[in-house]
């Protein structure tokens, strides 16, 4: 079976598509629409399920490549703007929904971040990557107030911060592979979220995280608390049935896929 | 014998720092031209090749020149400024390939840095101000 995912769908196409690639006999495939036509990648491909953003569902190539091939099922990606079909003749709904909210109109599963767990497996903690406070900077847009926050960690904390955006914080160390990442994550003691949504890989591994902070001050104050804390079980039980894989398996169950919905449940298993 | 791996465009301060602050047993290695003004020992850049005493590298291009040689008995990185900062798209693996490197231990010029090297890399052998590098020597 062939899958599509799109880029630029954030931590929720990352982690589906990190996810799917686990399942045996599944060929998944990463597509960047700012550059590739949608038309082409379906010629390429014949994608039997493509997962997109739902502002790509307006796009008149992608009603006429649906057209082409009636068997692919499209799964949109984030919330669909209200009234978005009476406004785009050329809509097309898609299958089925994954946002973090119920869509009236369509089949929805709510899903609110979690476990990106095809990306971290089973990571081993570093001494080159030890820290006291971890960031990562792949989801953030890097506004200034993300910037005056990494800029307090990076002199305040034995911090490290990786990731793609690109910050000027002498902490900020570059970009990683999935497998560094998730030894960092193995190797720190209290990670700062600033996306939102990451903090759900390092409760997976028992860590404190930091989500959300009125200032400075709090935040100092939470991260303090969180050191003294030490790792916690309770953090792992909290996110144990919130990963990727989970969403996966709901998402191929609702297509009648059963035995690649139970194959990617046994995997999780092999990682717990 | 120490010999002091230095970019191409060298700083008159620097230059008058390691004049002023060392004995005779170094010697300069750069393409640069050096200012008159000061009589240190220098040879071209490609003579490190030949050098068996003690290299010290001051930035990350020599840095990766000191970690290749063979011939010197000690190599350093002498850290001055956190050069990796602002750079884009910058790579963890090609930062760890210097601060990290085996071959090289770090030196750097004030507390401040030593915390930070110690606590993102690993931690320096030496803090060493003003290019005075009498200390590591000893």
């Amino acid at each position: 079976m062939k899958v599509l995912v799109q880029e630029d769908t954030g931590r929720l196409g990352d982690g589906i598509a990190s996810s799917l690639v686990w399942i045996d006999g599944l060929e998944v495939s990463r597509w960047d629409y700012k550059n590739k036509p949608i038309m082409d990648m379906f010629d390429e491909m014949e994608p039997d399920m493509i997962f997109i953003s739902a502002k790509t569902l307006t796009d008149p190539a992608l009603q006429i490549a649906v057209k082409r091939y009636p068997n692919t099922r499209v799964i949109s990606l984030g919330l669909r703007e209200e009234g978005m079909a009476a406004l785009c003749f050329m809509y097309i709904d898609p299958h089925l929904s994954i946002c973090r909210k119920t869509d009236l109109e369509i089949p929805t599963i709510i899903f609110n971040d979690g476990v990106m767990l095809g990306k971290i497996g089973k990571p081993a903690a570093e001494e080159d990557l030890m820290s006291d406070v971890l960031c990562f900077t792949n989801y953030i847009e890097g506004s200034q107030d993300q910037i005056a926050t990494l800029q307090f960690l990076s002199a305040s904390y034995n911090t490290k911060i990786f990731g793609s955006v690109s910050v000027p914080v002498p902490s900020y160390l570059g970009i990683i592979s999935d497998q560094i990442k998730a030894n960092a994550m193995a190797s720190t003691k209290v990670y700062v979220d600033l996306d939102g949504g990451s903090h759900n890989d390092l409760l997976w591994l028992k860590k404190n995280t930091v989500t959300k902070f009125k200032n400075i001050l709090d935040l100092k104050k939470k991260i303090d608390k969180a050191l003294k804390e030490g790792d916690q079980d309770i953090n792992h039980i909290s996110v144990k049935n919130k990963t990727y894989f989970d969403l996966c398996s709901e998402v191929l169950n609702f297509f009648g896929l059963k035995e690649a919905g139970d194959n990617i449940m046994e995997k999780k298993g092999q990682l717990l | 014998m120490i010999g002091i791996l230095l970019g191409h465009n060298l700083e008159d301060k620097s230059i008058e720092n390691i004049y002023n602050n060392n004995d005779k047993g170094y010697c300069l290695f750069s393409t640069g031209a050096i200012s008159p003004k000061y009589p240190v020992p220098y040879l071209q850049k490609l003579r490190v090749y030949d050098f068996k005493g003690t290299i010290v590298a001051t930035d990350i291009p020599t840095a990766i020149l000191a970690a290749r040689l063979n011939l010197p008995t000690k190599k350093y990185f002498y850290i001055r400024s956190l050069e990796w900062v602002g750079f884009q798209p910058l790579f963890y693996e090609e930062l760890k390939n210097i601060y990290l490197n085996e071959e090289l231990e770090l030196i750097v010029s004030n507390k401040r840095d030593f915390n930070l090297i110690k606590n993102l890399f690993k931690e320096p052998k030496f803090i060493v101000k003003d290019w005075n590098f009498s200390e590591i020597l000893k």
